[in-house]
């Protein structure tokens, strides 16, 4: 039997047409996308904010994680990435799939999936974005 | 606008003091830069301290020991910059005529290991995605790429500032590396090694500062604040804890806007600088700061390692302190202690680490969410 899922923190990712998606905030007043999404524009100021969401993008940059660090509640060792969503020039971090810096290749096709980073104190396994390259044929 | 100058600096060394409080460290670099200025505690008339991590009013908990003479004391705390931007601030009150005399300190105690509490949403802690060095690691390679550079440039770097850093008693770690002993330290978060990133640790170092009427009254040792421009981050720096930026925008990154501004205001460029402190929080951040300052030229940083530029008898020494690698960072202290080099460098006080005949030197920190200083003195 699987454990009960809890969403790590609600409005940064949702499931959209059977895809994991992250949900940005993109200014109607001068263009700039941001993640997470929140209410005033990062780079004006505007409040003219329109939900957008983005799942495939292009690795920018990514290492491995192998010592722990404050309040982390992920096995060792674990990947981080930087990945371009070139539909709305946007560049995000987040928790990577893939543990062997090695395996990745810059530039190459990443998506956004849902995946658990942990299990919390209750039991629950608690769901995150992560950023997991695509193979080649899927 | 007044001319503010440096009366006296004073230092703390930075390392691991387990029976010293955050006062002592604090009260023995405030009392040794009184003494270098020749100026008593009761002539100061507004203290400004730089610290992250101590309790409430650390600042007073520090400077009302040699007496509560009833000034302003302001306590700061912008990350890696807390020193800088107390120096910033007393600067602007002693420009503007507000006062004629001020204390800066910077004091840590910082525990071992990654820095907590850097402004991290808890999501992010709890996935590992608030380790700093993780995001140092990712700058780092993005940076190798754009300058066709190895880990071996990297190990350069720290082997440099280590080498520097035996010059420096203040430092914490006063030994030389080897480029096998750096690639060969444990991996933290790749391409970076332990010994290609700082230790964050204990110490404290201040300044007396006051207009040169002022100051000259109780000594002639001055040097003279040419710039001290201070700025945050825009969209375009990824800086932690933004987890986006906007890619292919107009936006200039934060360590060019500041020295750009502190260049502008004491009218002295890069190439009229006889050494610059940068902050070697990691090798990979003190080469593109170096570049992103205007210190080395794009697509020139391969071959300016090589050929020693940045080497204390180079074109233009970087760290000869010893930089972070080799002293730790005591965060809000660390600023301070470049303040302290700085000033000793352009007196010639400097000892065996001395740069001959250093006319203009440079102070540069970069801290957690996008603070950056840049202070450029002159003798």
């Amino acid at each position: 039997m699987s454990n009960e899922i809890k969403v790590l923190k609600e409005g940064l990712f949702k499931e959209e047409d059977g895809k994991a998606v992250l949900l940005l905030g993109h200014c109607l007043v001068c263009g700039t996308a941001f993640f997470p999404e929140r209410p005033f524009c990062s780079r004006c100021g505007s409040d003219q904010i329109e939900q957008v969401s983005v799942s495939d993008g292009k690795l920018y940059s990514w290492t491995t994680v192998i010592h722990p660090s404050q309040e982390n509640k992920m096995a060792l060792p674990y990947g981080m990435a930087k990945v371009d969503f070139p539909d709305h020039k946007i560049r995000i971090t987040g928790v990577s799939t893939e543990t062997d810096s090695e395996k990745l290749t810059r530039g190459q096709d990443m998506r956004v999936v849902v995946a658990k980073a942990y299990e919390d104190e209750d039991g629950k396994d608690v769901v995150t974005y992560m950023f997991q390259p695509v193979e080649e044929g899927k | 606008m007044r001319e503010v100058v440096i009366a006296g600096v004073g230092i703390h060394p930075f390392g691991r003091f387990p029976d010293k409080d955050y006062r002592d460290l604090g009260r023995e670099a405030t009392l040794m830069a009184l003494k270098d200025a020749n100026i008593p505690w009761n002539d100061i008339q507004v203290a400004y301290v730089g610290n992250v991590m101590a309790e409430m009013t650390k600042g007073h908990q520090v400077l009302q020991y040699f007496g509560q003479t009833g000034i302003p004391i302001i306590n700061v705390e912008n990350a890696c910059t807390s020193g800088s931007v107390g120096m910033w601030a007393a600067m602007n009150s002693i420009q503007n005529g507000q006062y004629d005399l001020a204390l800066v300190l910077g004091v840590e105690k910082a525990p071992k290991g990654m820095i907590a509490n850097c402004g991290y949403d808890r999501w992010q802690m709890y996935t590992g995605t608030g380790a700093n060095p993780a995001h140092f690691a990712m700058q780092t390679k993005e940076t190798m790429w754009e300058h066709g550079l190895d880990k071996s440039h990297l190990a350069y770097i720290s082997i440099l500032n280590h080498r520097n850093g035996v010059k420096n008693p203040y430092a914490m770690y006063q030994k030389e590396c080897t480029a096998e002993e750096v690639l060969n330290s444990p991996m933290v978060c790749d391409p970076l090694t332990l010994l290609m990133l700082c230790a964050p640790n204990e110490g404290a170092a201040a300044a007396v500062i006051g207009t040169k009427e002022a100051v000259a009254k109780y000594t002639s040792k001055y040097v003279t604040i040419a710039a001290l421009a201070f700025l945050t981050k825009t969209p375009a720096d990824s800086i932690f804890p933004d987890f986006s930026v906007p890619i292919g925008t107009d936006l200039v990154n934060i360590t060019t806007r500041v020295s750009a501004l502190a260049y502008e205001t004491a009218g002295i460029g890069p190439d009229d600088l006889s050494l610059i402190e940068m902050q070697d929080t990691d090798s990979g951040s003190q080469i593109r700061d170096m570049v992103q300052a205007g210190l080395i030229k794009p697509g020139d940083v391969a071959r300016a390692l090589a050929d020693g530029d940045i080497a204390p008898t180079g074109r233009i020494p970087v760290n000869v302190s010893g930089g972070l690698l080799s002293k730790g960072e005591p965060l809000g202290a660390s600023s301070m202690g470049q303040v302290v080099e700085l000033t000793w460098q352009l007196r010639g006080d400097a000892g065996p680490r001395q740069v001959p005949g250093a006319k203009a030197g440079a102070g540069h920190t970069l801290g957690a969410a996008g603070n950056s200083c840049f202070i450029i003195l002159k003798n």
